[in-house]
């Protein structure tokens, strides 16, 4: 489990002020907000890649302790160019990786996929592909905590449908955050609902099972409204 | 390692600066070899010769328009061919090639490999991802360490290159009749091919440490780059306590200078403010970096 603590970010405006809230192993939670809400400056803080006041729990444990098993999928999903895909997967996860398993990971369990492309630059790739091979990283990886911001963007129908088995696969023995707005993929996922909003967390309550119109429906009631 | 273009280009530009150097050292000694038979056919001519030559004392004085005026041309073309007949070997290849490299390619590619090394992650974003897997200063610290292993790594086949250059080009100077009488090999020693080596790693460490710090600070490599290379190619700001000025300094206390590569003379600096100057500015820049890259976001 990982638990929020007071976490305070502000810029020149105050982006999260004291946001508490806890993020469960064994299931998917989903961070939910307007633009502008704060989710990914969340994200930021939660990976130590800004400061901010307040603290993260992870199990027990701070996130210098736990790093090595954490991944993070971000919407821009940040490659290295000249690399290939394999070279690409070992710089990001900092460890060699066996060629098959990043094979068999890259497929994502669809029939079709030919693996030829992760021989090429990562320059060639289009931007889906790109997230695929950093979705395959986590599961070469198979983090205990997993922070997805915008994963479902730019992903076409088969690759989505990948994600999310390669997610459920992961659920059991993770702690997976999640972010975005494409309610249809989050609604297949998705087990309990965060709502960010004002720079305050506030579960949502729900029986867990949930379809994309009743994501949308939180939204509109609350996370599009903004003070 | 290899896999990076700059690491390619780094590496290029060592080969042809390891070769330049053995080119310069081989043709200086054509010339000075051709020079001397030309004194000693004249002399010849003259009715002197090499022995006798030799036994006369050699005086050089100053004419006082900035050229000079000697006394046994013979016996002093001979010095001077031998001197530069001395250095044609491979320890003498390598120490040429490392002390032309010193100061002119190793400061500008320290500062530039640093640069684009620390920036790297910065512009593609993947600090992010690796940041967060990672301990930042782990990061820091390979991206530091991989650019003097690359500088070493690139001296290393600096060397290399001009010794094979060297070996090459000597074979056709030593079929010369007099090369065997000139010849005075092994005057350069492993000794002074350490000292030149581990300066060499000096100076690159002290650039790396300085690009590397500029580039934490900064986070972008093409405007400090470009200022660097003004700045290295033309105007040394700070006198005797530029640094390039400080690294000379310690070169001249520290080294043998017999081939091809001269260096000014300088006012002269104490050695402990030398090391004191050079150890601050490192120092500074690299914490001053360190310190702000701590501050700032790794979310680009």
């Amino acid at each position: 489990m990982i638990i929020a603590r007071d976490v305070c970010k502000s810029y020149k405006t105050a982006v999260l002020s004291s946001a508490n809230s806890e993020f469960p192993a064994g299931q998917v939670t989903f961070l939910m907000g307007a633009n502008g809400a704060g989710k990914t400056t969340f994200f930021k803080c939660l990976l130590d890649l800004e400061k901010c006041r307040g603290t993260f729990d992870f199990d027990g444990l701070t996130f210098a302790q736990v790093r090595n098993q954490v991944f993070a999928v971000f919407d821009d999903a940040p490659l290295y160019p000249r690399l290939n895909g394999y070279a690409n997967v070992e710089m990001l996860l900092n460890s060699r990786i066996s060629k098959n398993d990043l094979n068999d990971a890259w497929k994502l369990g669809t029939k079709r996929s030919s693996v030829d492309l992760l021989k090429k630059p990562v320059r060639t790739y289009s931007s889906g592909q790109r997230k695929r091979l950093q979705l395959a990283a986590a599961i070469l990886c198979r983090p205990r905590y997993l922070i997805l911001d915008e994963v479902a963007s730019g992903l076409d129908l088969e690759t989505m449908d990948a994600a999310i088995r390669m997610i459920r696969s992961l659920k059991s023995e993770s702690v997976i955050i999640a972010s975005g707005h494409q309610f249809d993929f989050y609604a297949r996922v998705v087990d309990r609902v965060v709502l960010l909003r004002n720079g305050h967390m506030e579960d949502i309550e729900g029986d867990g099972d949930r379809n994309a119109s009743q994501l949308e429906r939180i939204y509109r009631a609350h996370a599009a409204q903004v003070d | 390692m290899l896999r990076s273009k700059i690491v390619v280009l780094l590496l290029a530009s060592f080969v042809i600066a390891g070769i330049g150097s053995a080119i310069g050292l081989v043709s200086t000694a054509d010339t000075k070899l051709q020079m001397f038979n030309r004194t000693l056919t004249q002399a010849q001519d003259a009715g002197d010769s090499l022995t006798a030559a030799l036994s006369r004392p050699l005086n050089v004085t100053s004419d006082g328009q900035g050229g000079m005026l000697v006394d046994n041309p013979l016996r002093y073309d001979f010095e001077q061919a031998q001197s530069s007949f001395s250095v044609l070997h491979p320890l003498g290849f390598s120490i040429n090639a490392l002390q032309s490299l010193m100061f002119l390619v190793v400061p500008l590619a320290a500062i530039l490999l640093a640069l684009a090394l620390v920036t790297r992650d910065y512009r593609l974003g993947t600090l992010k991802v690796r940041s967060s897997r990672a301990s930042f200063r782990t990061i820091r610290n390979s991206q530091f360490l991989a650019t003097v292993c690359s500088l070493v790594f690139g001296t290393v086949v600096a060397i290399l290159s001009a010794v094979a250059a060297g070996a090459l080009l000597a074979s056709s100077l030593q079929s010369d009749k007099h090369v065997v009488a000139l010849a005075n090999f092994g005057s350069a020693t492993a000794s002074e091919f350490g000292k030149t080596f581990g300066l060499e790693v000096g100076v690159g460490a002290f650039f790396a440490a300085a690009g590397w710090g500029i580039g934490l600070i900064v986070r972008q490599a093409l405007i400090p780059a470009v200022a660097f290379t003004i700045w290295d190619l033309m105007c040394p700001l700070l006198g005797r306590f530029d640094p390039r000025t400080l690294w000379l300094t310690a070169a001249r206390a520290l080294l043998v200078f017999r081939g091809s590569f001269e260096i000014p003379t300088l006012s002269p600096t104490p050695a402990l403010l030398v090391v004191v100057s050079l150890c601050a500015m490192a120092g500074v820049v690299a914490l001053a970096g360190v310190l702000v890259s701590n501050r700032v976001t790794r979310y680009t």
